[in-house]
């Protein structure tokens, strides 16, 4: 029997969630601006060299350490490199290493969630199991030592930020496939004789898609503040490769001597990239379900 | 015939072993992980053929996995972690050297980071839409934003190097003092018990900037449950009941609404000690501060994996009793658990 | 003992504001029990909000007088509304186990209440709060003082928060749909228990319920609410036989609606004209309750009618009929039980005119 598809249902529904989509940007001032700064760091990340007005890796010892001015508008570092043109450029290796990152453990999570929400019994048990014990670590710590079994390299960043991440799209996925499981359209989906993978794929899987992308977006921001926290203490990227964490970790070393622009600059713009993101998570949160406003 | 509480402590220690379990697993796996050949990585870089052959031999590496694992085990439960290659001592005693400075920081920045968030959360709660509230939600949303590596940092600029009110950020005792004769191996409380003022005045002025700079970054979470916890209790059915009944606010508030709110807190705390414990690596290195943390930094870049896997290990299992003692804790606190 | 002149109450919400209750009085007597009976939303359980002061955050008592024993209950101090609350005038309400601190043993919740307003020290309390659990009649009330709420079922739970509310003696206790979430035997249970409770101090009390049945049974009069305003007061026969509003009639029990027209000569209705005194309006509405049709003639002669449906009730007959006079209406009347007439039959229908309340269309 073919599956019944209800064209106009779905594009009504689809110009509802629009409007549902304009309404609460409009009552939400803040959700605006978090997607207006997303597309700013989306556009640096994509137009980033371009954008830069000086080659990052260009040293110049005569001008180093300058403080902000209007020709280096974040100054120089140590090595006389303009700051802005690092800051910038580090955005694409960050947001590709987070999103990397953040892309594969969705995908992992969501599968293994939704077989074991789906299809119960031992494989969920097993799975449990195997989420309890990567719990059972505080998460950095993990990482650090998955980049250390694995080798220092940023792949191994991604791997590694993708594992600790796994359990919270496992759990999410497992419960949402579970609400979802008995329900009345996934029960008439496989009724009209889909196979059971259809039915979790093409029915359920859609549906649980909303509160994952609150998820997502929120993990991003996390992604992003792990892997700085790797590269900080010394781990994946390597000088001179722009990037925000290990611009912090090396800017630290003058901190103490006023060479506050080093520092701060990168760790800024790292904040400010976190903070998209939570907003952004925040305001999908309010479309997605506004009872779960805190 | 053990009571109901003895035998709920028991099961939930009993639940604890599997999970206790599975970390030494993986830590052994990750052990095993390491690309090429493990036994040159044991051996450290400067060995040579036969030095590697010989490590290869005495840790049984080129056994199978499942003897090397019960190996491992049996090591472990000797508090064998294997040797450290830059310090030349064994894991376990560099571990156990290192670890009350880092108690000691997350200690007291946990002290500190409750202090503030509890009455934030409760005035927060009790005063919607006013400053307080908003300052909350601030103060909740930036701080999970805020990398603490570096706010560290900013706030060693402020008040090192512009207010010049904190110390230089070189460890847990400026060098014109001596650390006080050990007995648990914090500071401030070896300190008072020697009687030595100075010193622990010294010492408390190293550890304010790096607890601060922790606790902030656990403020946020334990301030948003707070504020959460506590608007649902107050907006429960027992609380109208007490209130109907002329139960002062204060009684209403703290007897009845708080109590109630910190089981949700508490449960929170499982989750801000898992940031924590990362947390706290990031600090200790900002701050040169000689813990378990800057240990492992310290390791890795020298490829010292030996002490590396032990840090890992370690930590997992402080987090795991950890979690155990939290666990027992709302259990005691809610008499509805533990029944089955 | 309580006076409530013309109270109004508005809350603020998202939305504007919203005036939950409207000019509504009424009075208690020294042990009497009023009962205040509406659907949900119709501002019943605000009221009594209102009165002992403890409304939500944004609500705000507008307009009125709250008097108690001659106190302003509107203007007094919190701290003098904290020593009224369960010592002078307590509250119960639904959902018991909900109603109780989860995590706090119940005899303890009773203590609570003794030594806030005094009348317990210390060292007497816990045998007070056992005396307290006894007068609510629960059996073992030594082993129950040490219970935690789950470990109760909900009519013990329902006891304990009455406990809690009488430990002090108050004398006036308002019970806010105290019966909602129990079964049909314990809701009994429950409001004998607080009936008698109520009788042997000499209290008054205020019943507030959706359930007429139940307001029926067991107040000596009521106030009929309905969004924000009291439609009627008084003996529930007399609401019952006399609605003053449209929406009394209804609420009070089932009615037959015949929309007539107020004429020179008279009240126009589809079976003819009536001389009743019509309330001032041009289109109206009677009002006859299904027992007052009856077969035969009267004053207002209906006429033939066929039977759509009839059905054997044990002390009637219940039936739909369509009087010929008026094929558009559908009558519902109460028949003599011994003969129920089949689909179809045609009888003669009529009532008399002291049945019928009439109202203007709203």
């Amino acid at each position: 029997m073919a599956e019944i598809s209800m064209p106009s249902a779905r594009v009504e529904k689809a110009g509802g969630t629009l409007r549902h989509i304009a309404y609460v940007l409009r009552t939400n001032p803040v959700t605006m601006i978090a997607f207006a700064m997303f597309a700013f760091f989306l556009a640096c990340g994509v137009f980033g060299p371009a954008l830069a007005p000086y080659d990052p890796l260009a040293s110049n010892a005569a001008i180093a350490l300058q403080p902000p001015s209007a020709a280096h508008w974040f100054g120089t570092d140590n090595l006389g490199r303009d700051v802005f043109s690092r800051v910038i450029v580090a955005t694409r290796l960050d947001l590709m290493i987070s999103v990397a990152a953040v892309a594969l453990s969705f995908l992992a999570g969501s599968a293994l969630g939704a077989v074991a929400g789906y299809w119960g019994g031992w494989l969920d048990a097993v799975l449990n199991r195997l989420l309890d014990t990567i719990m059972a670590f505080p998460l950095f710590v993990l990482a650090m030592g998955i980049v250390a079994a694995l080798g220092n390299t940023i792949e191994n960043i991604i791997y590694a930020t993708a594992i600790i991440n796994v359990p919270f799209y496992a759990r999410l996925v497992r419960a949402e496939v579970n609400i979802r499981r008995n329900a009345g359209f996934a029960l008439a989906a496989k009724l009209s004789g889909n196979s059971d993978l259809r039915v979790l794929a093409l029915h359920i899987f859609p549906n649980a898609l909303p509160p994952m992308m609150v998820q997502v977006s929120l993990n991003l921001g996390w992604a992003i503040l792990n892997a700085a926290g790797l590269s900080f203490i010394g781990l994946g990227v390597r000088p001179p490769t722009p990037e925000w964490g290990i611009m912090v970790a090396e800017g630290a070393n003058f901190i103490v001597s006023g060479e506050w622009w080093l520092a701060l600059f990168p760790g800024l713009w790292l904040m400010l990239a976190v903070f998209t993101f939570n907003l952004l998570g925040d305001g999908l949160r309010d479309m997605v379900d506004p009872r779960k406003r805190t | 015939m053990p009571s109901a509480r003895v035998k709920m402590v028991l099961g939930r220690v009993a639940q604890a072993v599997p999970v206790a379990v599975g970390v030494v697993v993986i830590s052994f796996l990750l052990t095993r992980a390491l690309p090429g050949d493990p036994a040159a990585y044991f051996a450290g870089p400067a060995a040579d053929e036969a030095s590697i052959a010989q490590i290869r031999e005495a840790r049984g590496l080129d056994k199978p996995l499942i003897q090397q694992f019960v190996i491992y085990v049996g090591e472990l439960l000797r508090g064998e972690l294997g040797t450290s290659i830059s310090t030349g001592q064994s894991v376990a005693a560099d571990l156990a050297r290192r670890l009350p400075a880092s108690l000691e920081l997350t200690l007291t920045a946990l002290v500190i980071s409750c202090a503030v968030a509890l009455p934030l959360g409760i005035l927060a709660a009790t005063r919607p839409g006013s400053w307080v509230d908003h300052l909350c939600r601030v103060l909740v949303t930036a701080g999970v934003s805020l990398p603490t590596f570096f706010t560290g940092i900013v706030l060693i600029y402020v008040f090192y190097y512009l207010l010049g009110l904190a110390p230089s950020p070189l460890g847990r005792l400026d060098f014109i003092y001596l650390p006080p004769e050990r007995v648990s191996g914090f500071y401030l409380v070896d300190a008072a018990i020697a009687g030595d003022w100075g010193t622990w005045l010294g010492a408390l002025k190293q550890l304010i900037l790096p607890a601060v700079t922790l606790a902030l970054f656990t403020l946020a979470p334990i301030a948003r449950m707070t504020r959460a916890a506590m608007l649902s209790a107050l907006s429960s059915d027992f609380i109208r009941t007490a209130r109907a009944a002329g139960l002062t606010r204060r009684k209403v508030l703290y007897g009845y609404a708080l109590r109630n709110a910190l089981l949700p807190v508490v449960t929170t705390l499982g989750m801000v000690f898992s940031f924590t414990l990362g947390a706290n690596v990031l600090v200790e290195k900002v701050f040169a501060w000689p813990g378990i943390g800057s240990y492992a930094v310290e390791a890795l870049v020298v490829s010292d994996y030996a002490a590396v896997q032990g840090f890992v290990l370690a930590m997992a299992l402080l987090f795991v009793v950890l979690n155990l003692v939290i666990d027992i804790a709302y259990a005691l606190i809610d008499p509805r658990i533990g029944l089955t | 003992m309580l006076s409530i002149k013309d109270l109004s109450v508005s809350f603020r919400t998202r939305k504007g504001e919203v005036n939950a209750v409207r000019g509504v009085s009424f009075e208690v007597a020294k042990g009497e029990t009023l009962g205040i009976v509406g659907e949900s939303g119709s501002g019943k359980s605000v009221t009594s909000y209102a009165l002992m002061r403890i409304l939500d955050a944004g609500g705000r008592i507008k307009t009125g007088d709250v008097t108690y024993d001659g106190i302003d209950l509107r203007r007094a101090a919190e701290r003098e509304m904290q020593d009224i609350r369960g010592r002078e005038i307590s509250m119960i309400f639904q959902n018991p186990r909900a109603a109780l601190n989860p995590i706090r043993r119940v005899g303890h919740q009773i203590e609570d209440v003794l030594i806030q307003h005094a009348q317990a020290t210390r060292q007497d309390a816990r045998e007070k709060a056992i005396q307290a659990l006894e007068a609510v009649k629960i059996r073992d009330a030594e082993a129950r003082y040490h219970a935690y709420p789950f470990e109760l079922s909900g009519g013990m739970c329902q006891r304990v928060v009455i406990a809690i509310a009488l430990a002090c003696n108050p004398r006036l206790l308002v019970a806010d749909e105290p019966t909602t979430g129990l079964d049909i035997t314990t809701q009994k249970a429950v409001m004998d228990l607080v009936r008698d409770l109520t009788r042997d101090r000499g209290m008054s009390s205020i019943l507030i319920t959706h359930d007429l049945g139940l307001a029926a049974q067991y107040c000596d009069r009521i106030v009929v609410m309905n969004a924000g305003r009291i439609e009627d007061q008084g003996s529930p026969a007399r609401i019952y036989r006399q609605p003053a509003t449209l929406f009394a009639a209804g609420f009070m029990g089932e009615m037959n609606r015949i929309p007539a027209r107020v004429t020179g000569s008279g009240v126009e209705t589809p079976f003819g004209t009536m001389a009743i005194t019509p309330p001032a309006a041009k289109d109206i509405v009677l009002c006859l309750r299904p027992e007052a049709i009856r077969l035969g003639e009267g004053a207002l002669a209906i006429g033939p009618a066929r039977v759509r449906d009839a059905a054997f009730f044990g002390t009637h007959c219940r039936a739909h009929l369509v009087p010929e006079a008026a094929p558009d209406l559908t009558l519902v009347a109460h028949l003599p039980p011994d003969s129920v007439p089949s689909e179809g039959t045609v009888l003669t229908l009529a009532a008399d005119t002291d049945a019928i309340s009439a109202f203007a269309v709203e």
